[in-house]
């Protein structure tokens, strides 16, 4: 007899299919719905997005578009160089900046989680000590443009945000729950701290890297603040901060409209710039959330 | 109340960006190249290197901060004017332009940290003039502009001088351009001419019921007025009631023009506010509002789709009409009901300050004088290269347009803010239509009232609490009463006690104790 593995199953627990079948369904349903609160949003912004702005103004979003049009993307893609430079400098700064940010912190890290180090404690409290207090804005700046003189250079980009003291933090928990036994056994094997810290404890830590990777990539992508305060040159702007100004000189234009430009499609650009922005940072994200739970919460727990 | 500025702001700038298509009309461009180094200070006080020739000087660069949105073309500008001003007083400059969602910002954290500039776009709206003098951020410019920009100094009136003055000082140089404001109506053309509507008889917002009347009996599917709550369609027109603001539109506490005495009044107590209000009323009742007018934010959507006939309290100004169908896409008559008036806000709506960091003053001073004087130099930082950018539509006239297949997609340079740059009345139109409306602008200038008040800056620091809960109150009634949707028997008396209880009436004696001190001290 031929059974299909539902069938197999009702055979087996005579007494239990319906039962579990309805609620397996309201399970689903449930799931379902919730599945569509978060993608429904998503669908309509890339569909306003595809509208034209008329069918925007006159009959307001829809989750297919009612007029066809790629006009907004038209209207983003006239500087196609800008975009492109801009798209190369962000992916750039959030390469750099999660890798090298991903390498200092956990360098700071490790010694922060290992007890026989002797400036433990003023270290720890050095980092911390940033999180809740720090100079302020005007200071930060004089830092940056004047001391370092990394104004209209990428490096401006990139440093301000390489070690966060909560990512820190948040390695440093995990790092100390690795067992003490691991770390000294390998130095009994003759392993130097380099190598122990390299080929030991950062394979066994993949969880929490990859959580602040994720965090980290996040935080350079979605950056636009960094570049309104140092970057001059257009051809540093990172993609977060061109789509702003993009948004906001349509709006500047269309209060001020005069005979030279012509009113822009407003409600559609910026529903592209979203669909823009989102951009691959979305891939990074799925590629990355199996660790992220798991690392999240073991960092959590001795927190 | 950010963003009630913020509209105002816009508001004003709209006004602007429409007289900027007024440009130059009664010298023609033919004038441009006699320009004459008058910039360079030949000067009527003897001095320092300004002495000498202009080959003396020595070669610097300065730099430029403004607002606008991004020009591709902008180095092929910069470099275009550099040629003139190598020649002319031995300078480049070096052009800034800072998107306008970051100006503030921007600026803000550059002028704290002492970053070195030498010319700043500033006004009350945008990169706050007050503060930046009260840091002292700008430089004082009186003796600059008498010794290395004499022309500057003499085309725009004393009395618009003394209006940016602080402590008796000027600290903006004056961008000359439509300082005198007109508040009305506008109705769809269409609708007016079908329900005949005669704007010319019109002098009073009562005068126009009969005609709302038939419009909102005969077009079901349009309302009759547009309203959004964010701006304020009493205290955004105070000269229509013969008053003027003080300090923040909407704080207790105004004035009457005619009134010798300059006697501060709470406006929500005037007549005339009632008189209003009651009118209001009358209207929402029947329906030539929308029912729930007074929680609208946003109407751009609604009037770009015909859905509303006119507004109240619309800004007027020459050009006025083309401005608004190029934003909204629809035809509308406008109509004056208020006299043209010059406050303080109006006349110091766009200037240029040099920064206090600037290590060339003199120079920058000389560059203003020149970009206020010289056509060719004012023309190509508003509207980029000839040929390039733009095109002679009328040489004599000064209509200007766009290059054959160039699009106002394609165009690398078209800022659109020659409001922002200097002497606008030096600009070219660019429109046919807009030919001779620098003459009505000038005409508008010259005819319109000066508010008593013209040069006085309220500080409202001493009463700060009692303006916080005086704002609080006035949100929460002012908006339900103006838009007509409460009953003002009811609400207007409960209005004015709270109001009273919030501290309106110390308010308006600290406005009036500050502007007896500034008179006395004139």
């Amino acid at each position: 007899m031929h059974l299909t593995p539902s069938e197999r199953t009702a055979e087996l627990t005579p007494s239990q299919p319906r039962r579990a079948q309805v609620g397996k369904l309201f399970l689903l349903l449930a799931v379902a719905a919730i599945g569509a609160i978060c993608v429904l949003p998503l669908v309509i912004v890339i569909s306003a997005s595809l509208s034209s702005e008329r069918s925007l103004v006159e009959w307001g979003y829809s989750l297919l578009p009612r007029e066809f049009s790629i006009a907004a993307y038209a209207y983003l893609w006239h500087q196609p160089d800008q975009l492109a430079a801009s798209y190369g400098i962000t992916t750039f700064v959030t390469v750099t900046g999660t890798l090298g940010g991903l390498l200092l912190s956990s360098l700071l890290a490790y010694p922060l989680a290992r007890r026989d180090f002797r400036w433990r404690r003023p270290l720890s409290f050095y980092v911390f000590f940033t999180m809740l207090f720090n100079g302020g804005l005007v200071p930060t700046y004089i830092v940056v443009s004047q001391v370092l003189h990394l104004k209209d250079t990428v490096w401006a980009l990139i440093l301000p945000y390489l070690i966060v003291p909560w990512f820190v933090l948040l390695l440093r928990t995990f790092f100390a729950m690795l067992p003490v036994e691991i770390i000294e056994s390998a130095q009994m094997d003759g392993f130097g701290e380099y190598r122990l810290f390299f080929r030991i404890v950062l394979p066994l830590s993949t969880p929490v890297l990859a959580t602040v990777a994720l965090f980290a990539s996040l935080n350079y992508w979605n950056d636009w603040f960094l570049a309104l305060l140092y970057i001059d040159d257009r051809r540093l702007l990172p993609l977060q901060y061109l789509l702003v100004t993009i948004i906001q000189n349509i709006e500047a234009i269309n209060m001020s409209a005069n005979t030279v430009t012509t009113a822009a499609p407003a409600e559609s650009v910026r529903m592209a710039t979203a669909v823009l922005a989102i951009g691959p940072i979305v891939f990074v994200y799925s590629f990355l959330q199996k660790y992220f739970v798991q690392g999240l919460t073991v960092g959590a727990i001795k927190g | 109340m950010v963003l009630q500025k913020r509209l105002h702001a816009a508001i004003v700038c709209k006004l602007l960006v429409a007289l900027l298509l007024a440009g130059c009309g009664s010298n023609g461009p033919k004038e441009s190249g006699s320009a004459s180094p008058a910039a360079v200070p030949t000067a009527s006080e003897q001095g320092d290197e300004t002495e000498g020739s202009k080959e003396q000087l020595p070669p610097v660069e300065l730099t430029y901060y403004y607002v606008g949105t991004p020009q591709k073309d902008l180095p092929l500008v910069e470099a275009e004017m550099n040629k003139i001003l190598k020649k002319k007083i031995n300078a480049t400059i070096k052009l800034k332009l800072i998107d306008w969602g970051s100006y503030d910002q921007k600026m803000n954290v550059m002028i704290a940290a002492g970053d070195e500039m030498d010319l700043m776009f500033t006004a009350p709206w945008s990169n706050n003039y007050y503060q930046n003098v009260e840091k002292n951020a700008l430089l004082p410019l009186d003796d600059l502009l008498d010794k290395y920009a004499p022309r500057l100094k003499a085309t725009v009136p004393a009395y618009v001088w003394d209006a940016t003055r602080i402590r008796g000082k000027i600290y903006g140089a004056i961008n000359w351009q439509i300082i005198a404001m007109q508040y009305g109506f506008d109705m769809r053309e269409d609708l007016a001419d079908k329900y005949g509507l005669d704007m010319d008889k019109v002098n009073k917002y009562d005068e126009l019921e009969p005609f709302l009347d038939k419009l909102a009996a005969g077009e079901p599917g349009v309302t009759p007025l547009s309203y959004v709550n964010n701006y304020d369609i009493f205290n955004g027109q105070a000269p229509y009631f013969g008053m003027d603001t003080i300090g923040d539109d909407a704080s207790p506490g105004w004035l009457y023009l005619d009134d010798s005495e300059t006697r501060v009044i709470n406006q929500y107590a005037s007549p005339e506010y009632e008189q209003f209000v009651r009118l209001m009323h009358k209207w929402h009742e029947k329906g030539f509002f929308r029912k729930d007018n007074a929680s609208i934010t946003d109407n751009t959507a609604d009037t770009k789709a015909g859905r509303y006939g006119g507004s109240l309290a619309a800004t007027v100004a020459p050009g006025v009409e083309s401005t608004v169908f190029l934003r909204f896409g629809v035809h509308k008559k406008f109509k004056a009901l208020s006299p043209a008036l010059v406050t303080t806000g109006r006349a110091i709506a766009t200037m240029t300050g040099i920064s206090a960091t600037s290590k060339n003053p003199e120079r920058a001073m000389m560059f203003l004088e020149l970009i206020n004087t010289d056509k060719e130099l004012y023309n190509l930082l508003c509207h980029g290269i000839e040929g390039k950018h733009y095109v002679f539509v009328d040489k004599e006239k000064g209509v200007i347009g766009m290059p054959e297949g160039i699009t106002p997609e394609t165009n690398g340079y078209a800022p659109g803010t020659d409001w922002m740059f200097g002497n606008q009345f030096n600009g070219y139109y660019i429109s046919e239509a807009d030919v001779g409306n620098w003459e009505k602008t000038q005409q508008l200038n010259e005819s319109a009232v000066r508010s008593p008040l013209l040069g006085f800056n309220f500080n409202p620091e001493p009463v700060k609490a009692e303006l916080a809960q005086a704002s609080t109150v006035i949100k929460q009634y002012h908006n339900s009463l103006v838009s007509g949707s409460v009953d003002p028997d009811k609400f207007l008396p409960e209005f004015l006690e709270k109001l009273k209880s919030a501290g309106a009436d110390k308010v308006v004696a600290e406005k009036q104790k500050q502007i007896d001190a500034w008179k006395s001290a004139k």
